[in-house]
């Protein structure tokens, strides 16, 4: 007769967190132990609780009970397992490790027996067998004995090895000295046997080795999969005691994340009110700065339906950090301003925290807040992105180290890293795997990638590498940092979660990426770097001090027709969002007149509405071209404002309100699904429930459908509209400096570099073509950063731009101010003088000689360089004690031809990424217009459909997925720019030159649309054979 | 010397790796540094060239924009290999020869005196190329003029073949010749040619217009020297032809098939004689010699040549012992026919002087020298595998810990530490089936004492599962047993006592 075995508890897992260690995620894990009817599995990743928050979720979901636990290396001792009996138990453990980690570099942990001693409070220790190669000291017994009471236990471990039997023997004989109850486990690295292959494989990535030469690094056997109750009852079966020890352990550990009681930490509340009524306060005392004294009663009306919620939420500790960030920043005048989602709140209008009117834009509170979903609200805060460390360093200083650390973020495996890695380990050549892993980009390893290589996929070892690339993809590889997300805490942080230091300098990260903050609902905040806010601030300053014009994000008048006629024009470069190509495509037909237009515009050109099929009937009926009509009459005050078309997220939340008799939460679930549909693929089980309750609704099935498609478009990237406001706001005050101050706004745009869309090359010759006077790099005028001048008396603009020493290539700033000091006792009057009294280094200065920065010392370039490179000689010796030089001063002195045109503008752009001579096809156009090659205004007013051939420098390729394999490029010349489409036909039989050519001959047809948008579609691409002095221009890669 | 001509075989190592594939004509070929993604390309071939990719490019970088790139290199030795073969050809052509280091694939001949043999010069460099080609079916030029310098910038530059008939023609052609070109190749060290470039200084006569000094002061001692060798061509060292090492052989043939091993041996005493004294006289002495006896051809048998290596415990110059060891392994081998030819090629090695040794005193009773003669003797009695010691390994299977590796020296001996009374395992070279044990189940006989202990793996090659046991037998003998899950069976892995 067979006795069902007592079922047990696998005490001793580690998962894929355990990084390359483990060779399963904590799902798999759990979901095997319910499988297998275990009533509880532990956690125990090395060092850390890194997966504890999906663990979490996917015990809770499947009714199984976890324990979190770690496995502690410890200095001169065999590892130790800690398991969290109860939330004091889950705090010490995080506390040790942060303990730990903090002390050790990034990726270590370094502590001692005494010091997990210290730590014992609310914990379980499990001493013994943890690892495979030594022996556990008997010597730290008596201290955890002392330390942890009855909560210390005797771990023995079956790894079906000969040493097995022996240390066994040996820790019960110790534990049997100091009464310590005996546990049994098997050291558990995959939730199946079949995932041993890849464990051995990590084993390998982590030792860096191949399989064939891992010798015994690789575990022995593959007895480390999670084992059936009976399983276990026989691999234990002469230590019965032992087995039933794991569940009197899991009794005793009954700790559950539920437990973590959040609270945001409250900072500088006046005596006397509550964090509510402060933030009432603040608020009332904003609504006033907003709308003065006449406050709208809708406003009024909004704002009390907040507050109740936030009060009902208690969150109002959330919003008043927020608040003092901001104020933070307005007080230091660092721009800044909230997006997303934060832009539907009135209270964060007043509060200043963004700087879109919800109540006037008529946006949805509940997508922001609601009480059904009683999630943390998100609030994305962009800081200009030069000052960013400045309020990251203030988050720090204000809470405390111990209160806010930054979130972390998983680096997992993708195909190309997985091939590479993967095969490494397997022994292939380098080559083979660079190959594959091109061919494969972002897909999975399959039959057409082999064929597409030229290989073979069926022999052993490739089929090991696409079996093992495809399990392994998706394993957190490291720990990285979030690029601006923060958790603040009331109590320590090191209370929730372990932090450990990051890798970069003054950053603390905690251990847990933002989709376990999200899931465990405690708040974080995060700060971002935006150029274009740098770029504002920038311009502002500059209006201020040489125009006497005092401008801010308030102040920009609204509504300028003039900055409207200039984006009607597609005329953008260096405009917020709308400068890219596909935007600039975009504005002529759209033709923005409002605001409004512009927050259409943005949300308009994103993957979500143009896979949604969503644009065409827009700009239709905008044109008037169709009718607008609406699925029901319920959903006409929802679409109204976008004719009929959904292009907001809030839309289409809304549409399965009233279309489908969706509650607000099944809204918002339906909005977490878009985003997340391709990789959860729930965005189906809203399908029929959509459809059948709009037909229900008396919505045509056909039309429900359609309805259907748009919205899972959006799961391609569709932006809400609180979000598409917030960036039209920038967007119109980076129009509007650029249309009425062009020099301030490029001066800004080149000072705020890296950002934006386009080189610096082609915004000084976009600028130039717009009158703007630009002057080049000059050892007499210019600073480090790009600064104004007076232009020469008939220029229509008051001002001119001097180009800055920061765009000579490779200079270190270090160099100038010496420059500016001696510049300001008296002008340099030649080479020597310069570098006598500024003693700039021979390696920068033969730099400024190069980038003609020396011109008004040395006006022939070429003379400039040859005595640059004698710097040396001038900076050490003098004639007087170096005989050599008056030998050299007897030789003649060299006559070196001066730079022609084009000359100068290649050596221009290969020192400073930019020529304010002109532009490299200026020089060329006589011989070009020779050859029939006309430029881009000839190109721009050509008949639709005319055969032309055309040259120009490759300024952008783009392979947008949504565009079905089609190229698009910008070519540039002295003109403007000439937009190119290539069929992926062509493309395939140009592929080599449409991807490397900077220089590029095209030949094709004019595609002329009624609204003038221009585009050659592409026929043949060729290289223009003119001169060989061409100068390589640096192009955009694909995105 | 009058006349020097320059023989400039295009791209070498490409054309050498497009030979040894020849599978790859029509395809695009790259040569790397390595077979890396990040190697940079060094040479391309036409096809490649079309599609886009240039020298410089990494490999990573060309393999994306044309998947059907191939790529290879060569090694130095195949290099050398092909120089040495190349210098052979030219060496029908003048008995001056000289190999350019800085650059595989470059040749100058002395082509004076040569109007007896060849009608014209022209005559004489069309004879060259068109040996290069049928012979070792490479392609190159042929340029002959006065002087070193300027023969090599024109034949590297313009890849044609011809002949000038005045200095100053050939210093004409020489000075319009684009400097890039030059300057790497020629010094082995480049110069920074990019930054004359930029200054306009593009030809070889652009660059001797500039005053040397400052030229030196700003570009450095190659640049310098670069210059010199330019101006002054009336200086520069005459051709240092080729010489191929002798190697270090002695011969003899037989009118007749010798079969006496004796008499052999007084034969190879004196081929091995001179040989000695040829390295003793280099300051080397033998530590290999290579003995090969050329059998007499019998029809039946298809290999008539005998090879056989002996290696002394140290290289010596002591013809006792070297031919104490040719001795113990002619006694050793069985000569299937007589030998008609005899060969000795002895591998020298430079003589350490060691007079440390003469104030260190004997300590040990063991005498390493000795030992070692031993050991030698051994080896050339049994065969080069005969003194082998087994290397322990990091593996898991019992089979895998060890293996088998040729000794060469014996050290001197440490002591143990202190000794650990352990079972001693008893290994079967290959475990061994145990007879009648088929199911899966504990032999019978068979006294569980431990076990199972499970190694398994080897799934990338061949994969093995086994259970281990250690059992005792009814005649008390401790066996380590284990059960094969893959063929089912129990074998012996050892014994223990």
């Amino acid at each position: 007769m067979t006795t069902t075995p007592r079922p047990y508890t696998p005490l001793f897992c580690k998962s894929n967190y355990s990084f390359l260690q483990g060779a399963s995620s904590p799902d798999e894990l759990i979901e095997r132990a319910h499988e297998l009817s275990l009533p509880a599995i532990a956690l125990t990743d090395s060092d850390g609780v890194y997966g504890v928050g999906r663990a979490h979720l996917q015990a809770k979901s499947l009714g199984i009970q976890l324990i979190i636990g770690a496995e502690i290396t410890l200095e001169n001792h065999a590892p130790l397992l800690l398991l969290a009996k109860n939330r004091t138990g889950y705090a010490s453990l995080c506390r040790l490790i942060t303990l730990g980690r903090r002390r050790a570099p990034k990726g270590q942990c370094t502590l001692t027996l005494q010091e997990t001693c210290e730590h014992a409070d609310g914990l379980l220790a499990l001493w013994g067998n943890t690892q495979a190669q030594h022996a556990p000291q008997t010597s730290s017994l008596g201290p955890l004995s002392e330390a942890f009471s009855d909560r210390l236990y005797a771990l023995i471990v079956r790894r079906m090895q000969p040493e097995d039997d022996q240390k066994n023997r040996a820790i019960l004989h110790a534990a049997n000295t100091f009464n310590i109850p005996p546990v049994a486990a098997t050291e558990v690295l995959y939730h199946t046997v079949d995932r041993r292959p890849l464990q051995d494989i990590l084993t390998c990535i982590r030792h860096n080795v191949t399989i064939q030469t891992a010798g015994k690094r690789i575990r022995p056997n593959a007895e480390h999969a999670l084992l059936a109750a009976h399983d276990f009852a026989r691999v234990f079966a002469d230590h019965p005691a032992a087995i039933e020890n794991t569940l009197a352990i899991t009794q005793r550990c009954k700790f559950s994340l539920d437990e973590l009681h959040y609270r945001y930490p409250l900072e500088n509340i006046p005596p006397g009110l509550t964090p509510m009524q402060w933030l009432r306060q603040l608020t009332l005392q904003g609504v006033h700065k907003r709308y003065g004294h006449t406050i709208p009663a809708a406003v009024l009306q909004q704002l009390e339906s907040e507050f109740a919620t936030i009060d009902d939420l208690n969150y109002a500790g959330y919003f008043l950090t927020m608040h003092e960030i901001v104020e933070f920043c307005r007080a230091n005048q660092i721009m800044c301003q909230g997006r997303g989602s934060a832009a539907n709140s009135a209270l964060c209008y007043c509060l200043g925290i963004t700087a879109v009117d919800p109540v006037k834009m008529g946006l949805l509170f509940e997508r922001f807040l609601s009480r059904e979903r009683a999630e943390p609200p998100d609030i994305d805060l962009d800081i200009a992105h030069n000052r960013r460390e400045e309020v990251i360093q203030h988050v720090y200083q204000k809470y405390g180290r111990d209160h806010a650390a930054m979130i972390a973020n998983a680096v997992r495996y993708r195909p190309r890293s997985a091939i590479r890695d993967v095969g490494k380990a397997l022994g292939m050549p380098a080559t083979t795997l660079d190959q594959l892993a091109k061919i494969a980009g972002y897909s999975n390893l399959d039959e057409h990638i082999w064929q597409a290589a030229g290989l073979d996929g069926t022999t052993p070892i490739h089929q090991h590498l696409e079996r093992l690339t495809n399990q392994i993809l998706d394993f957190p590889r490291h720990m990285s940092i979030h690029p601006g997300g923060f958790l603040l805490t009331h109590e320590p942080i090191a209370h929730f979660v372990p932090v450990e230091n990051a890798t970069m300098e003054n950053r603390t990260v905690v251990q847990w990426d933002k989709y376990d903050v999200e899931a465990l609902h405690l708040f974080k905040l995060d700060l971002l770097g935006l150029g274009a806010l740098t770029m504002l601030d920038h311009c502002f300053r500059l209006l201020a001090r040489h125009r006497n014009i005092h401008l801010s994000m308030a102040t920009i008048p609204a509504d300028d027709p003039d900055t409207y006629a200039m984006l009607r024009r597609a005329d953008a470069v260096g405009v917020f969002q709308l400068e890219s190509r596909a935007q600039m495509a975009m504005l002529p037909r759209l033709k923005p007149r409002c605001y409004y237009d512009l927050v259409i515009q943005i949300s308009l050109v994103r993957p979500g509405p143009i896979t949604g099929g969503m644009v065409h009937p827009y700009l239709a009926r905008r044109a008037g071209e169709e009718e607008i009509t609406y699925p029901h009459p319920s959903l006409e005050p929802v679409l109204k404002r976008t004719l009929g078309v959904p292009l907001f997220q809030e839309q289409v939340m809304r549409i399965a309100m009233l279309a489908a008799d969706y509650t607000p939460g099944e809204a918002d679930q339906l909005r977490r699904d878009m985003a997340a549909w391709k990789t959860t693929g729930n965005m189906e089980r809203h399908h029929e429930r959509l459809i059948s309750r709009m037909t229900k609704k008396g919505i045509a099935p056909e039309f429900a459908e359609r309805v259907f498609q748009q919205i899972k478009g959006f799961a391609d990237y569709g932006f809400p509209e609180s979000h598409a406001a917030s960036f039209a706001l920038i967007s119109y005050a980076t129009a509007y400096l650029r249309c009425h101050f062009p020099t301030e706004f490029t001066c800004a745009l080149l000072n705020a570099q890296p950002m934006g869309f386009y080189s610096p090359a082609t915004i000084v010759a976009d600028a130039r073509r717009n009158g703007v006077q630009i002057h080049p790099i000059d050892i007499q005028h210019s600073h480090w950063d790009c600064t104004l001048e007076p232009a020469s008396p008939n220029h229509p603009h008051p001002l001119s731009l001097r180009m800055g020493f920061r765009y000579i290539k490779g200079l270190a700033p270090d160099t100038v101010p010496p420059i500016l000091t001696a510049r300001q006792q008296a002008p340099f009057t030649s080479t020597q003088d310069f570098i006598t009294r500024t003693h700039t280094s021979p390696s920068a200065t033969e730099r400024l000689a190069r980038s003609g920065a020396l011109h008004s010392l040395e006006p022939n370039r070429r003379q400039a360089l040859w005595n640059a490179l004698d710097s040396t000689l001038i900076l050490n010796n003098s004639p007087d004690t170096h005989p050599e030089l008056a030998l050299i001063d007897r030789e003649a002195r060299p006559a070196f031809q001066a730079l022609t045109q084009l000359e100068a503008i290649h050596w221009d752009i290969k020192t400073s990424y930019h020529s304010t001579h002109g532009h490299p096809l200026g020089p060329l156009r006589p011989t070009l217009e020779a050859n029939g090659l006309h430029n881009a205004t000839h190109i721009q007013n050509l008949p639709d459909q005319t055969l032309v051939h055309y040259a120009g420098l490759v300024i952008c390729r783009q392979r947008p997925q949504t565009a079905s394999g089609v190229l698009f490029m910008t070519l540039e010349d002295e003109a403007g720019f000439v937009n190119l489409v290539v069929w992926p036909k062509i493309y395939e039989i140009y592929k080599t030159i449409a991807r490397t050519a900077s220089f590029l001959g095209v030949t094709g047809r004019i595609q002329r649309s009624t609204d003038n948008v221009i585009h050659l579609i592409v026929d043949q691409l060729w290289h223009p054979r003119l001169s060989p002095d061409q100068p390589p221009t640096p192009s955009r890669d694909f995105r | 010397m009058d006349r020097w001509a320059c023989v400039n075989v295009f791209a070498l190592p490409l054309q050498l790796l497009l030979i040894k594939q020849p599978d790859w004509k029509e395809l695009p070929v790259a040569l790397v540094q390595e077979l890396a993604p990040d190697s940079r390309l060094l040479e391309l071939n036409r096809l490649a060239k079309n599609r886009g990719i240039h020298t410089g490019m990494r490999f990573s970088e060309a393999l994306s924009l044309v998947p059907e790139l191939r790529t290879g290199r060569i090694e130095t030795h195949e290099l050398e290999l092909a120089t040495e073969q190349i210098v052979t050809c030219l060496l029908a052509f003048s008995p001056g020869v000289e190999p350019f280091p800085n650059m595989p694939g470059i040749f100058w001949l002395n082509a004076s005196g040569l109007q007896s043999l060849y009608p014209t010069l022209n005559d004489w460099t069309r004879a060259i190329k068109r040996a290069l080609d049928e012979t070792i079916n490479l392609y190159a030029n042929v340029v002959v003029g006065f002087t070193r310098f300027a023969t090599f910038a024109i034949a590297r530059t313009y890849r044609k073949t011809g002949v000038f008939q005045s200095p100053e023609q050939e210093h004409h052609a020489a000075l319009a010749v684009p400097l890039h070109q030059l300057a790497k190749t020629w010094t082995g060290e480049q110069f920074n040619t990019r930054d004359l470039e930029q200054l306009g200084i593009r030809t070889v006569a652009d660059f001797l217009a500039l005053p040397p000094t400052n030229l030196r002061r700003r570009f450095g001692k190659h640049a310098y020297d670069f210059y010199q060798l330019a101006k002054n061509t009336h200086t520069e060292k005459p051709l240092q032809p080729f010489q191929p090492p002798t190697p270090d052989i002695s011969s003899r043939q037989f009118e007749y098939a010798e079969h006496n091993t004796t008499r052999l041996l007084f034969l190879l005493k004196q081929l091995i004689h001179p040989l000695c004294t040829r390295l003793d006289a280099r300051n080397e002495k033998v530590a290999e010699l290579l003995i090969t006896f050329i059998l007499e051809r019998l029809p039946q048998r298809e290999n008539n040549q005998l090879e056989e290596r002996i290696r002394p415990a140290e290289p010596t110059l002591d013809e006792r012992i070297l031919l104490d060891l040719v001795r113990l392994r002619l006694e050793s081998i069985t000569l299937t026919a007589g030998v008609t030819e005899l060969h000795v090629l002895a591998r020298g090695t430079r003589t350490v002087v060691e007079q440390l040794g003469l104030f260190v005193t004997q300590t040990t009773r063991r005498d390493l020298q000795s030992a070692n003669r031993a050991l030698a003797r051994v080896r050339a009695e049994f065969g080069e595998h005969s003194v082998s010691y087994l290397r322990l390994r990091e593996a898991h299977l019992p089979e895998a810990q060890m293996q088998w590796v040729p000794f060469h020296e014996l050290k001197p001996a440490r002591l143990a530490a202190e000794p650990h009374p352990q079972l001693i395992r008893r290994f079967f070279l290959t475990p061994e089936p145990l007879a009648h044990a088929r199911s899966n189940t504990l032999p019978p006989g068979l006294k569980l004492c431990a076990g199972p202990h499970i190694i398994s793996g080897g799934w990338w090659v061949r994969e093995v599962h086994r259970e281990y046991y250690f059992t005792q037998a009814s005649n008390d003998a401790l066996l380590w047993i284990f059960y094969d899950h893959k063929r089912r069976r129990w074998f012996t892995q050892a014994e223990l006592r």
